[in-house]
């Protein structure tokens, strides 16, 4: 028995791999984060409509980064960002922690929430088969305010060649760069630098990674209701889950309360009739 | 708020009843040794589109048994997850939680609960070169300690031989959510004391 537990205490798992994108960690400060695509994105040679693209986008957010119950994050349909700036469409991305200083007169504008446009740059495209860009291009400190995503859309762009499954798991690719992941070496992970068709959620990976970007908090429970929801938000990281432990004690108490006004007669039926049910 | 509380410890520990704390209702001891199985077959696990499989992941856990009836226990329970580690980045988990459990037989026990899990993941920081289309980006190592706190909700199933048991408990996070639902599970071996030996 103690050698056992000697050599468990003594195991570790190789498990994590996920790397940022920021040197800063940097991540959205609120858990809703709006996506929008650009109204003048007409993505011709990339064979996708602004529309289009907004909906795949969304399902890439549904169906990967909004599925995590350990991160506090949720990814919101934005709409359509009304602008006729070219700049979108035809210059240079500049993330925010660039070595150079970014000319704005010839890079893409600066956002706000995550937006989407269609891009034909050749230094962000020098070739066809690369097929989207992101990077977050305004922070404050160590948070993200405005992250933008490029399709290519140049006229050797394959991207309209993709399966539509592709396409989401491109543009949730991107959108785990935009809300602060970096690629991660493990082949499984949405976020490996090589795109696959069969991906169908995240990898264990990508959920620790936004895990860490975006950890669930411990918040006010006056009312109890963690106990009965089953998620819990605090908003100050460091306090210890006081109310927790109160609602936990609590709900103790009321099983306790439970037992003793039923005096344990009620309760074996409920379970038996419970699995009878199964 | 607090007279309801207030209330329910008054009859909860009214010396009278047969349901009142007593230190002699502490009856067992119970030390565990398992493999905590993380959103097994939940999430992506190969780029060819299995699900995860099994990784033995080793936790270690405290817990004490409070008889309520000969049939019904309380049992809160303390455990850790031991560090998962990955060039510069760790994950540690701790969980302290407290079950119900109903005792149909001498070798059966079913239980229902809830947990708080406590995940904390760190990294000593620095550069990671990586491949990014034609070519390679520097990507960035984690450098602090975040934590993230979910509670869950538990079901159990313990079988007994004597001082042993073997335990089946599942752990759903965002049980309420199923967009977000995913299930750990929890196998271990458990070893149990009585607590009048410590007496």
């Amino acid at each position: 028995m103690k050698s056992l537990l000697i050599i468990i205490l003594l195991f570790t798992q190789s498990a994590l791999a996920f790397r940022l994108n920021t040197n800063v960690s940097a991540a959205f400060d609120d858990k809703n984060v709006k996506i929008l695509v650009t109204s003048n994105s007409i993505c011709s040679n990339a064979g996708i409509t602004s529309t289009e693209l907004l909906s795949i986008a969304m399902d890439g957010a549904n169906e990967f980064w909004n599925k995590v119950p350990t991160a506090n994050l949720n990814l919101e349909r934005g709409g359509i960002f009304n602008t006729s700036d070219s700049k979108y469409l035809t210059e240079k991305l500049c993330a925010e922690d660039s070595e150079t200083s970014c000319d704005s007169a010839t890079t893409v504008p600066i956002v706000s929430e995550i937006v989407i446009a269609c891009n034909s740059n050749a230094t962000n495209f020098p070739t066809g088969d690369y097929l989207a860009l992101s990077a977050p291009v305004k922070l404050s400190g160590s948070k993200i305010k405005g992250s933008i995503i490029l399709i290519n859309d140049s006229s050797n762009s394959i991207f309209s060649t993709l399966s539509r499954k592709e396409k989401v798991s491109v543009l949730a690719h991107e959108i785990g760069h935009a809300i602060g992941l970096g690629h991660s070496n493990k082949d499984e992970a949405l976020m490996h630098y090589k795109n696959s068709d069969s991906l169908f959620s995240l990898s264990q990976d990508d959920i620790d990674g936004v895990t860490y970007l975006y950890p669930n908090k411990l918040d006010g429970l006056t009312d109890c209701s963690g106990i009965f929801a089953g998620t819990i938000n605090f908003d100050d990281d460091t306090s210890p889950p006081t109310q927790f432990l109160f609602s936990l004690f609590f709900g103790l108490m009321l099983i306790l309360l439970t037992l003793r006004i039923t005096k344990f007669v009620t309760m074996p039926k409920i379970i038996l009739g419970l699995l009878n049910r199964f | 708020m607090k007279k309801i509380l207030i209330a329910i410890l008054i009859l909860s520990f009214n010396g009278n009843n047969a349901f009142a704390f007593g230190l002699k209702s502490f009856d067992k001891l119970n030390l565990q040794i398992g493999t905590w199985m993380e959103n097994y077959q939940q999430v992506q696990g190969t780029q060819d589109g299995d699900k995860n499989g099994f990784e033995f992941a080793p936790f270690i856990g405290l817990g004490l048994e409070y008889k309520l009836k000969p049939q019904y226990l309380l049992i809160p329970e303390a455990g850790y997850i031991i560090q998962r580690t990955s060039d510069e980045v760790k994950k540690n988990q701790f969980f302290l939680r407290a079950d119900f459990a109903y005792l149909p037989n001498d070798w059966l026990r079913l239980k229902l609960g809830t947990s708080l899990m406590v995940l904390m993941i760190s990294g000593d920081g620095g550069e990671d070169t990586l491949p990014n289309g034609n070519s390679t980006e520097i990507y960035y190592v984690p450098e602090e300690r975040r934590t993230a706190y979910n509670q869950t909700l538990d079901f159990g199933l313990e079988i007994f031989n004597d001082n042993m048991s073997a335990r089946l408990q599942s752990f759903v996070f965002a049980w309420n959510e199923s967009e977000e639902r995913l299930i750990s599970y929890g196998l271990s071996y458990n070893y149990f004391i009585p607590i009048k030996d410590f007496l």
